[in-house]
């Protein structure tokens, strides 16, 4: 009992009266004290308890647990409240010390469940940590109780956004932990893999299953990168896609416009950028009508028809206007810039046509070099 | 009667090394086992956290990041297949890849005008601007990340820091030192590259030129023939 106060006349900022039960005594442990037949009032902050001559209160931050004790037949029903050690600064009190931690609350008329789930709601809100600003008059309390509640509300649903996030990043790094093990083992064996010269079963689907995973080690990368069921089908489905497309484009197209093109026609399930290269690199002529072809820039493309044929257009082109550069050779034939250039630079290097450099330029002659 | 030499230590010797062959091989294949077993498990707590945040991958670019750095950490790599665990279970693929698809198509459309480099905050507004309500928040860390994943393509993307800012190119060929720098002298200016700036900074005359050159001929540096003053498109502000 020594824990409660003599009771203050101030209002706590966002203090709120939640409910009060009629004729309740209080018990100091097992002891009946003189605080009897008094109006017992729950705020959010604290338990107020005044029989008209005397008011005493007990900070809600003391309580540590409450229990329910059922009315028997001579006694009535009781709340058993737990509560912390005595802070010693405090506010002078009735009971200036008290030999046991805990106080009862006697609900003599009833209403004791009632009292218990009112306190159980202000304890577990514990609106005197968090300090919200409120409304301090009393006559508008109705209004403030109002802009309070919007308020509480916001503040819940921040902390709720906050506990949710925090949660989620719980669950990733629970996650994660797992993989590690997982990964760890994996990459051991991978490191053995690159020992092992012979291929059986078991290093096939191995590999595989490491490159599921995700871990890249270059081991599966240059075996199960691009040899894999998946990617020949893979293949076939491009190959079948773009012959159309491919022949709009001057039978020239670059691998990331297959990408977009691939993934815009699929709309669900997205295939990644490396897993269209690696389909690409099982496209052969004789099969597909198509392959890939890498530029010494490092530029990729979907190549179809014969390249010879390529170079023949490319000459004729050349011849037909004299001389050409890479924005001229680019509209006439419709195909990107890019290509235009790639094209011009590879007929250079194949010795069918030359380069001149001028200030306006890089300009495409015939080669005539080889014709004399 | 020397030990350990003759036909029978020769024999014993061969016999134990096939026999740790064996053991080596048995041991390889429980580990293989191992290896199926643990990531059927995980592949059970995959699912069940990808019920839970499959839809937050994609709306909560935190949640995102966080992801992605904790793969880094443990060496995994979740874009690396689209067949792969994470892309299937979780669509963190699908997120990315339809990201790279519309990073390609911005760059392919801006091209023509800057040349084949766009600032990163151009790049954001314009693929805010692309897709609708999805797509408001798109970070440079996704951007960055789906990068990563599209320069396989070969056609050159890359970032590229100039000074304070942040560079998507989108063509091949490195840009050198100087190159950079041009950039970014022209960059703090609104896109307008005084040459005498770079002849402040003790560059001789042929310097400046062979770096202007390069640049035009990329097309990402225009000149205005009236007042033969350079401009960098990319530094233009919409």
């Amino acid at each position: 009992m020594d824990r409660w106060i003599w009771a203050t006349k101030d209002v706590k900022a966002a203090e709120e009266d939640r409910g009060s039960v009629p004729s309740v005594r209080l018990y100091d442990g097992e002891d009946k004290t003189d605080f009897d037949q008094g109006h017992l009032t729950f705020s959010t902050h604290r338990l107020k308890w005044s029989d008209g001559s005397k008011s005493i209160e007990l900070p809600l931050k003391f309580i540590t647990n409450v229990s329910v004790v059922g009315a028997k037949f001579t006694k009535s029903a009781k709340l058993i409240l737990t509560l912390s050690p005595c802070t010693h600064s405090r506010e002078p009190g009735p009971f200036s010390q008290s030999n046991v931690d805990y106080v009862k609350l006697s609900f003599v008329k009833g209403g004791h469940l009632r009292a218990h789930g009112l306190l159980q709601g202000c304890l577990e809100e514990k609106r005197w940590e968090k300090g919200i600003i409120a409304v301090q008059n009393k006559p508008s309390l109705l209004m403030g109780g109002g802009l309070v509640r919007i308020e509480q509300q916001l503040e819940s649903s921040r902390i709720e956004a906050d506990r949710s996030i925090n949660s989620a990043f719980k669950d990733i790094d629970a996650l994660m932990d797992k993989a590690k093990d997982m990964v760890t083992l994996a990459d051991r064996i991978a490191a053995k893999l690159s020992d092992v010269k012979t291929e059986g079963d078991e290093t096939v689907e191995l590999k595989s299953a490491l490159l599921s995973i995700g871990i890249s080690n270059p081991v599966t990368r240059e075996t199960h990168g691009s040899g894999t069921a998946y990617h020949k089908s893979l293949g076939s489905e491009l190959a079948n896609m773009l012959q159309e497309p491919l022949r709009e484009c001057g039978g020239v197209m670059s691998v990331s416009e297959v990408y977009c093109r691939y993934n815009r026609a699929r709309g669900i399930e997205l295939i990644s950028p490396e897993d269209v290269v690696n389909a690409c690199k099982t496209l052969t002529p004789e099969h597909h009508g198509m392959e890939l072809k890498k530029f010494s820039s490092g530029v990729l493309v979907i190549e179809g028809d014969n390249f010879q044929s390529i170079m023949d257009n490319l000459l004729a082109t050349v011849i037909a206007n004299g001389y050409v550069n890479a924005l001229a050779l680019s509209s006439i034939m419709s195909i990107p810039l890019m290509l235009a250039k790639e094209r011009l630079a590879a007929a250079e290097q194949h010795g069918i046509v030359c380069r001149d450099e001028t200030d306006d330029g890089i300009f495409f002659y015939e080669n005539r070099f080889i014709s004399v | 009667m020397r030990r350990n030499v003759g036909i029978g230590a020769v024999n014993k010797k061969r016999l134990a090394r096939e026999k740790l062959a064996q053991k080596g091989t048995e041991i390889a294949e429980i580990q293989v086992q191992q290896v199926s077993q643990q990531m059927e498990v995980f592949k059970q707590s995959l699912e069940e956290f990808a019920t839970k945040y499959r839809t937050e991958i994609k709306k909560n670019p935190e949640f995102r990041a966080r992801f992605q750095v904790m793969c880094a950490k443990i060496g995994v790599d979740p874009l690396a297949s689209s067949k792969g665990f994470w892309a299937q279970l979780l669509g963190v693929g699908d997120f990315y890849y339809e990201l790279g698809v519309q990073i390609v198509e911005v760059c392919l459309a801006t091209r023509p005008t800057n040349g084949g480099i766009i600032t990163m905050s151009d790049l954001c507004s314009l693929l805010g601007r692309s897709s609708g309500k999805t797509r408001k928040d798109i970070q440079p860390d996704d951007i960055i990340r789906a990068i990563g994943k599209l320069s396989v393509l070969g056609d050159g993307f890359k970032v590229v820091k100039v000074g304070k800012d942040t560079l998507i190119q989108s063509v091949p060929g490195e840009l050198s030192m100087d190159h950079t720098t041009a950039l970014e002298v022209a960059g703090r200016n609104s896109g307008r590259l005084q040459v005498d700036s770079l002849e402040k900074l003790g560059w001789t005359s042929l310097r400046v030129e062979s770096s202007l050159d390069t640049l035009l001929d990329q097309g990402m540096l225009w000149v205005d023939e009236v007042d033969k003053s350079y401009w960098v498109p990319a530094f233009f502000h919409a």
